[in-house]
């Protein structure tokens, strides 16, 4: 590259771009090559007894037999399932109708929006530090209601824990919610609507024939991330635990068996039957979005 | 049933007979209803959800002893003591040293390399590029739980355990969403630009940081928000990775006040308050960014 000839010129910075090429794509090589690596690897250790120190030994299916047999698993997955099946619809729901309320106000907009959204931000650490003050024996709700009159509620006994934490995750994760349901809204043309009025249809027919079905792109897309985001609950049951592993949940068995207890391979074999069931009802919404999402144009 | 619905509007008002000004008001009233309604429900809903920060900020001025006395919410005497204790008796300061580092340069490496891996994607031919685009795309479907055991047994081996580049180097690779990001307003920007800047004598990085760069700063400040937020509130990692008090990020570090400082709600509240002011101020500053970035990423 000393002296530029006049017709190598073009060449050259191809050239030259070729070894910029290799530069610019080192790091998220590198990224991708971990992250493939660590997949294969997180798979192969389910079939190993490891504790870190000593050489990892192959123990074929032996983890899995020892899943099945081990009721915390099972706890687990209850725990799991339950806060699946409660927060997801119950987040959707209110999120909905923050959004259909969003979408009316003209004045105050930007506070509503800015209200609803804030805990979202927040650390979930701090999320749920705070929530547990909420609901601690001598708490916040419990002072609320002793003021009212009413008696103490133990919100986290055994019984009622999950409820309690899936009441935590909604109302952190509801503006999120309904911020994607709003640009949803917002996208569908009024034309749709003012042909509706003049046909006579009530609001009712309106949001039953119009917004529902134009929304369910939306919908699809939120019920998945949400039921991902659902399975993997860690952080609020690692703060806000309940009594008598009664939020004990897949994460958080996870982070318990490999980090305090060091049991590499077990806590693997769990890890790939908690990605087995994300996977299954992902495919299966992938599989069943042909007959609820209509994608208009 | 919706059809009954339809059926009783248009027996109370029949399209064709009913004058327009009667129309347009029971409408317009219907509106109002409507608002109403909607201001009602957000009202409703904004007290819900700010109501419990409020209670919060409220406690944090009060003392435990004040709380064990006194039953309502409403602090009998204000004090500062709770972030007095929290700066002084834990090194809270310190942590939020140690995390505001561990953002600001995981963020900066990770946008770095996202972005010359999308000019990569987007502006330079190779061989296997759509195939390479594909394999950065499907990393997106691999969940992090897979990866958390061996990546904690990778970053052991690197003697990395307890030091804050634990937590900073696996950033420094970019990531599929950004990468993906990038390449897509990438793609929008004719390829002109680089060739003509080429032929003018400008070195590729040149017309990486002097071009595009300045082209891409909408796009690269949601993903630096968004970056920042997420190895902000990051729990599991610092968790992981993560052991003395002096390496500590402020996440973490609350649930180790937890231990040290369970009858102390007030305490623990304020360092949970103190740990979210930098977040709401990004929050508040950039809330549109903040919005979009997580619309777009549908992350978390």
């Amino acid at each position: 590259m000393t002296v530029a000839q006049k017709g190598a010129r073009r060449r050259s910075s191809v050239a030259g771009a070729r070894g910029w090429t290799l530069l610019f794509l080192a790091p998220v090589t590198i990224g991708i090559a971990v992250v493939y690596y660590a997949a294969l690897q997180g798979i192969a250790l389910g079939f190993t007894d490891w504790n870190v120190i000593s050489d990892p030994e192959v123990i074929g299916l032996q983890n899995y037999q020892t899943l099945v047999n081990d009721p915390r698993f099972w706890t687990a997955i209850r725990n799991t399932m339950g806060i699946v099946l409660i927060t997801v619809p119950v987040k959707l729901a209110i999120g909905l109708v923050f959004a259909l309320a969003l979408n009316r106000v003209i004045r105050f907009g930007n506070f509503f929006r800015l209200a609803l959204f804030f805990p979202f931000t927040c650390s979930v650490v701090a999320v749920s530090f705070i929530w547990k003050y909420f609901y601690d024996a001598d708490g916040a709700l419990n002072r609320i209601r002793e003021a009212f009159g009413w008696g103490k509620i133990a919100w986290m006994d055994p019984s009622i824990a999950l409820w309690s934490v899936s009441a935590m995750i909604v109302w952190s994760g509801v503006g999120y919610i309904a911020l994607l349901f709003l640009s949803g809204l917002q996208s569908i043309p009024r034309q749709y609507y003012e042909a509706a009025i003049i046909d006579g249809a009530g609001a009712f027919a309106r949001f039953r024939h119009i917004t529902l079905p134009l929304l369910t792109p939306t919908t699809f897309f939120l019920v998945v991330i949400s039921l991902i985001a659902a399975f993997q609950t860690f952080g609020e049951v690692y703060i806000l635990v309940g009594p008598l592993d009664s939020t004990l949940t897949l994460m958080s068995y996870i982070y318990e068996r490999a980090f305090a207890g060091f049991e590499m391979g077990y806590a693997s074999a769990i890890s790939a039957v908690l990605i087995g069931l994300i996977l299954i009802v992902t495919l299966v919404q992938l599989w069943m979005q042909r007959r609820w999402v209509s994608y208009d144009n | 049933m919706t059809i009954d619905v339809v059926q009783t509007e248009s027996d109370t008002s029949p399209r064709d007979s009913a004058p327009p000004p009667v129309r347009s008001r029971s409408r317009s009233r219907g509106r109002r209803v409507e608002a109403a309604l909607a201001y009602f429900v957000l009202t409703i809903g904004a007290l819900l959800i700010l109501g419990p920060f409020v209670v919060t900020i409220l406690t944090s001025f009060r003392t435990s002893a004040d709380m064990a006395v006194n039953p309502g919410l409403w602090p009998a005497e204000w004090t500062l003591d709770s972030y007095v204790t929290a700066f002084t008796e834990v090194p809270l300061a310190r942590m939020i040293l140690n995390g505001l580092f561990i953002s600001t340069v995981a963020t900066a490496g990770g946008l770095l390399a996202s972005l010359l891996g999308a000019f990569a994607l987007a502006k330079l031919k190779f061989r296997g590029q759509r195939t390479y685009f594909g394999l950065v795309l499907f990393t997106l479907l691999i969940p992090g739980t897979v990866t958390l055991i061996p990546l904690y047994i990778i970053i052991r081996s690197l003697g990395l355990i307890d030091s804050p580049w634990a937590l900073i180097l696996p950033l420094w690779t970019g990531s599929a969403f950004a990468v993906f990001f990038l390449r897509q307003h990438l793609m929008t920007m004719p390829v002109e630009l680089y060739e003509a800047a080429i032929l003018d004598g400008c070195s590729t990085p040149g017309v990486v940081f002097r071009i595009f760069l300045p082209l891409l700063r909408g796009p690269l400040s949601i993903l630096a928000i968004l970056n920042f937020l997420a190895s902000w509130n990051d729990l599991l990692g610092p968790l992981v990775y993560l052991s003395s008090p002096d390496q500590m990020t402020p996440t973490v570090g609350l649930t180790y006040f937890q231990g040290q400082y369970t009858s102390n709600l007030p305490v623990i509240l304020a360092g949970a308050l103190v740990i979210v002011i930098p977040t709401t101020i990004i929050f508040l500053l950039f809330s549109r960014q903040v919005r979009e970035g997580l619309a777009i990423s549908g992350l978390k």
